[in-house]
């Protein structure tokens, strides 16, 4: 929503704030109905230069009309404390809670179990970007800020363990050569044995290191 | 016959077939949300406020008669696009029978030969 000037992009947040409230307890899922509504705007608004100014957006969200107009009356009960929970915290936004809660817990006691809570959350980060991609939904700054940190954690300790991994345990071994010729020998197997299988499996190196060595396409790794 | 009275019956007959019109400009091709407003935008007769689309979406997909993928897009951020399911195939065809058979009856009344 860049694309908006601040005047644009208040006039935006109005109109999704009215929508959401008389959306409180229906059959519908307010996150994705707004997706949908900011997805409208931004392809209606396309063609205009940037900033789009709050006039042009005005006249989109005067086509789309009044969201008491469009929403009919079973999505519009009387908000209740338990509904309004349930709205702001859909299951993607659990989800990505737990990850954060899991990536918390993880480094808090890292020295010992850390590590395993870290893998957990990066599990749970993993299963998070699948169920919004699977739900058609984009994943939303916050959801990012969220589940990304496991995700760049793993992929680092993967990334250091792909590179340097091996020395430790090349510098260990006794053959009848000079040592930089061990070390340079292993480490060319090695990274040519890393190379076939990111080349065979392309599917592991896109999913271990996303998002540090991965093409990234918005939520979609 | 009054004004409000024509208003609230044309309204209440768009309401009906916007159900069967979205169905059917899914199965013409996949569209984003506002590719879709826009075809509909053009079936003469069929005066919705864009807005209207969205929660109609929302409801087909959650009774798995429309899915959603998203896709990246040259000209900007990624689409989400929808796409009728085999379950919005089959609801689409069922509908058809439908309005067929009450178009059929309803000239037929019109004329008198009924």
């Amino acid at each position: 929503m860049d694309r908006l000037t601040p005047r644009a992009r208040a006039l935006l947040r109005d109109y999704l704030d009215d929508m959401r409230s008389l959306m409180t307890a229906g059959d519908l899922d307010a996150e994705e109905v707004e997706e949908d509504i900011r997805d409208h705007v931004l392809a209606a608004t396309a063609e205009y230069q940037e900033p789009v100014d709050a006039d042009v957006v005005a006249q989109v969200l005067r086509e789309l009309g009044p969201p008491s107009r469009w929403l009919s009356r079973d999505d519009s009960p009387a908000p209740d404390p338990a509904s309004e929970g349930k709205r702001r915290f859909d299951g993607l936004r659990m989800m990505a809670g737990a990850v954060f809660v899991a990536t918390v817990v993880g480094l808090a006691v890292f020295p010992w179990v850390g590590p395993l809570a870290l893998l957990v959350a990066w599990a749970l980060a993993r299963a998070t970007m699948a169920h919004a991609r699977e739900a058609g939904r984009s994943l939303g700054p916050l959801n990012q800020w969220l589940i990304y940190p496991p995700l760049v954690l793993v992929a680092l300790a993967a990334l250091a363990l792909i590179l340097v991994g091996p020395i430790r345990i090349l510098m260990a071994v006794s053959l009848p050569l000079p040592r930089w010729a061990t070390l340079a020998a292993g480490l060319a197997a090695w990274y040519g044995m890393v190379a076939l299988v990111g080349r065979l499996f392309p599917s592991i190196p896109r999913l271990v290191l996303f998002p540090v060595f991965s093409p990234r396409s918005g939520d979609r790794p | 016959m009054n004004d409000s009275f024509r208003d609230n019956w044309t309204t209440q007959l768009r309401k009906g077939v916007l159900e069967m019109s979205v169905l059917a400009a899914l199965r013409e091709e996949r569209r984003y949300g506002y590719d879709l407003v826009q075809r509909l935008g053009q079936l003469p007769g069929l005066v919705i406020r864009d807005g209207t689309v969205y929660p109609l979406l929302n409801r087909m997909k959650k009774d798995g008669l429309v899915r959603s993928e998203l896709e990246e897009s040259p000209e900007g951020p990624a689409r989400k696009y929808y796409q009728l399911t085999n379950a919005g195939q089959d609801a689409l065809e069922w509908m058809q029978g439908e309005w067929l058979t009450l178009v059929e009856g309803l000239t037929e009344l019109t004329r008198g030969e009924g």
